[in-house]
């Protein structure tokens, strides 16, 4: 133990030794020539990609046969996915309907400036109530 | 020389010769250096081979993209750094999910050599710290890398190298007041 450390303190050196001693004590096996341990890293790395596309094949293959299987137990119903023989908007109400038409000159005179002389302003309301949805509203009278 | 290596990284006799990476004069000169490194990381013997093996392998795939040959021992640490991590990572998801080997179960590299209790105590504390401190730590004071090499090994920026040692050493030394 170094006497000049103080107490509860790692130094650099300690710990280059600690991990010097451990890695000088460990037993790495002889040395072999390349060529031999590499034809066994080349067989391992072979064997890998063989086991990868073994079991790719398989999962594709399961998958494969599940899909046909659904398919084949299917209803031999036809199956109709778009028919345009129908009416597009059958059973649905309209969201509101146009109920009056202004004319080009109100807008101007309530000072709207987004109102365009040429477009005539429009109200709506709902079929229901009667709510003004959007538009601008005709004027009274 | 550095502490750690079987043969002087300075020989350049025995790195590739001419622009093409020679691979069996690079296991020949560093495979043991690999694998104490690796050993280092992963605190296993077995592990420690296959990791330096898979290290291998992939400079020997990948060896005609290699732009500068030179670099082939950083890629090669590199990889055992990279290899390493995921070991560790495997090993833990299995310890974690599957329950099959607990961390007294299996018998450190440390086991079978004799060290010093003040080794084997600093070493306890090392495999302690987070895995980027530990490795910081193990590529500095074992492999003797600069600030800037660990960076390029680690893919992290130099500043963070720094921080990672101060931060290791640190929580080394208060480990060991603790432990007093």
């Amino acid at each position: 133990m170094n006497p000049h450390r103080p107490q509860g303190q790692i130094t650099d050196e300690s710990l280059r030794s600690a991990l010097g001693a451990l890695a000088d004590g460990v037993q790495v096996p002889p040395d072999e020539s390349y060529v031999a341990i590499s034809a066994g890293w080349k067989r391992r790395y072979r064997r890998r990609r063989l086991t990868v596309a073994i079991l790719a094949t398989v999962v594709f293959g399961v998958v494969d046969v599940v899909g046909l299987w659904a398919l084949n137990s299917a209803e031999p119903v036809p199956q109709v996915i778009f028919s345009d023989t129908g009416q597009p908007y059958a059973g649905l109400q309209p969201l509101f309907v146009l109920d009056d038409l202004d004319d080009a000159g109100r807008g101007a005179q309530r000072g709207d400036r987004s109102a365009d002389p040429a477009r005539p302003a429009i109200r709506a309301r709902t079929a229901e109530d009667g709510h003004v949805l959007a538009g601008v509203p005709a004027q009274a009278g | 020389m550095e502490p750690g290596w079987d043969v002087d990284p300075a020989r350049t006799d025995l790195l590739p010769v001419g622009r093409a990476v020679d691979i069996p004069a690079l296991y020949q000169a560093h495979w043991r250096y690999l694998v104490r490194l690796a050993v280092l990381l992963v605190d296993d013997l077995a592990s420690a081979e296959d990791v330096v093996q898979d290290a291998f392998l992939a400079l020997h795939r990948k060896v005609d993209g290699l732009r500068d040959p030179d670099a082939a021992l950083g890629y090669l640490r590199t990889s055992v750094v990279n290899l390493a991590r995921s070991v560790i990572r495997r090993r833990q998801v299995a310890r974690k999910h599957l329950k099959v080997a607990e961390p007294e179960a299996t018998a450190g590299a440390d086991h079978d050599v004799l060290l010093r209790d003040e080794h084997r105590a600093a070493l306890a504390a090392v495999r302690a710290l987070p895995r980027r401190q530990s490795e910081v730590l193990v590529l500095r004071y074992w492999a003797g890398l600069s600030e800037r090499e660990i960076a390029q090994t680690m893919n992290v920026s130099v500043g963070s190298v720094k921080v990672h040692i101060s931060r290791g050493m640190a929580a080394l030394t208060r480990k060991f007041e603790d432990r007093r």
